[in-house]
């Protein structure tokens, strides 16, 4: 391997030609001899912008930076699917599916933290998937007035989850508990999680929801054992037959 | 009100497609990336072009940023350089690139002055100002003035190896002269 600390200088401060920055770039990614001495060269490089008399920006070009990003938002569900929720949320709910899970993006325990344009559409599309028969609102009791979820789940699919919105953090040692309740009111716990600080939080439940009648979530001090914290939220569920 | 986020949360909510981290990173960088786009380019209808260009790559490519490569800053002005002076070349495919004219450009004349506002920015332009002569301007015609290495050899007359050389030894003693300040 021909290392290329001889360019690195050059490289930093921009004075390669294309072809030859990129054949630094490509040695730099899989040498981490010369990659450590790059960083300590782009240290002192990132720092001559600081030489430069500041001028401010016209205002304007702030709006248009916004702006164009949150067309980029407003373009981006339509894109690139989660393969992930793809496969879960298939079949009669999938135009609406697809709506809520493009916003929420591409992992299970996924933070949302939304444009104002984002959460107009996640409301619209939380109030269509709330009328598709396969999930069921849980709303917060007193004193926890304000927060929720979604249990949402499809008759093809044995992984149901919770789309909470407005989790209040828990203090140490604290977490929430989703249950799963049978008819003849013995509780199981499906999972155990602790607010992430987002306005919206998706759950796993980890469960099956056959031969359950109600979901509950509950406020507990450990992640195992029977249920002993109070009850968040809860909601009476019919899940769909097997 | 929430407490003032830190760049590296700022950088991941950006991947998480947060607008608001946009524009709190915005807030923090955009008036050195817009100046430091002016310095290169000289003139304000491409810096702010540059700037728009670079903030929005940041916007779409955050999830790619690499935190052990650098912090927010370097990371975003990194992108305002590359895009400043990719667009100077362009512009300037055939420029005669005469000596005396390099240190013209406007935003020469008020450097001094301005940057000396602020300490820490005092102390790089401090820094920088301490090299010889010929180590500076190697380093500023490369970095501001967008000149590749063989024109920078051209340009000061000497071989490509005098210029690596001078960049070489000018940011070694920088590096010294910065580390000893902190
Ligand atoms: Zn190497």
């Amino acid at each position: 391997m021909t290392h290329v600390l001889d360019d690195l200088e050059l490289y930093a401060t921009g004075a390669l030609p294309a072809e030859g920055s990129a054949a630094v770039a490509a040695h730099l990614e899989r040498c981490a001899e010369c990659r450590a001495a790059a960083a300590e060269i782009a240290e002192v490089v990132s720092l001559l912008p600081d030489v430069v008399p500041l001028r401010d920006p016209p205002p304007a070009l702030r709006e248009r930076i916004l702006a164009a990003a949150a067309a980029d938002l407003a373009r981006e569900p339509r894109r690139s699917l989660p393969d992930l929720l793809r496969a879960r949320l298939t079949s009669v709910a999938m135009p609406v599916a697809i709506g809520l899970v493009l916003l929420l993006g591409a992992t299970t325990a996924m933070r949302v933290q939304e444009s104002q344009a984002q959460l107009a559409l996640y409301e619209e599309q939380l109030e269509r998937i709330s009328h598709a028969n396969r999930s069921w609102y849980m709303e917060g009791v007193e004193p926890w007035a304000g927060m929720g979820g979604t249990l949402v789940v499809q008759s093809n699919d044995r992984r149901p989850f919770v789309l909470f919105h407005d989790l209040r953090p828990l203090p140490q040692g604290q977490m929430y508990a989703v249950w799963l309740i049978e008819p003849d009111g013995s509780w199981t716990r499906g999972t155990s999680f602790r607010a992430d600080g987002n306005k919206y939080q998706l759950v796993d439940v980890g469960r099956e929801l056959a031969g359950f009648d109600q979901c509950a979530v509950t406020v507990e001090a450990s992640e195992t054992g029977k249920r002993q914290g109070p009850i968040v939220m809860q909601s009476r569920i019919a899940p769909p037959s097997r | 009100m929430t407490a003032e986020r830190s760049d590296p949360d700022l950088v991941e909510a950006l991947a998480a497609r947060d607008l608001s981290a946009l524009s709190a990173l915005y807030d923090r960088y955009g008036r050195v990336a817009y100046s430091l786009a002016y310095r290169i380019l000289g003139e304000p209808e491409g810096a702010e072009d540059v700037v728009q260009d670079a903030f929005l790559a940041a916007w779409r490519g955050a999830g790619t940023f690499r935190r052990e490569r650098g912090n927010a800053r370097s990371w975003l002005l990194s992108i305002v350089h590359h895009r400043a002076v990719d667009l100077l070349r362009r512009k300037t495919a055939f420029r005669p690139a005469p000596l005396e004219a390099v240190g013209d450009r406007p935003a020469d004349v008020d450097t001094a002055e301005e940057a000396a506002k602020n300490v820490e920015h005092r102390s790089v332009r401090d820094a920088l100002q301490g090299l010889p002569e010929a180590q500076r301007r190697t380093i500023e015609l490369a970095y501001f003035g967008g000149y590749t290495q063989s024109e920078l050899a051209e340009l000061m007359g000497v071989p490509l190896g005098t210029v690596k050389g001078r960049m070489r030894i000018g940011l070694q003693k920088m590096r010294r002269a910065l580390v000893a300040l902190r």
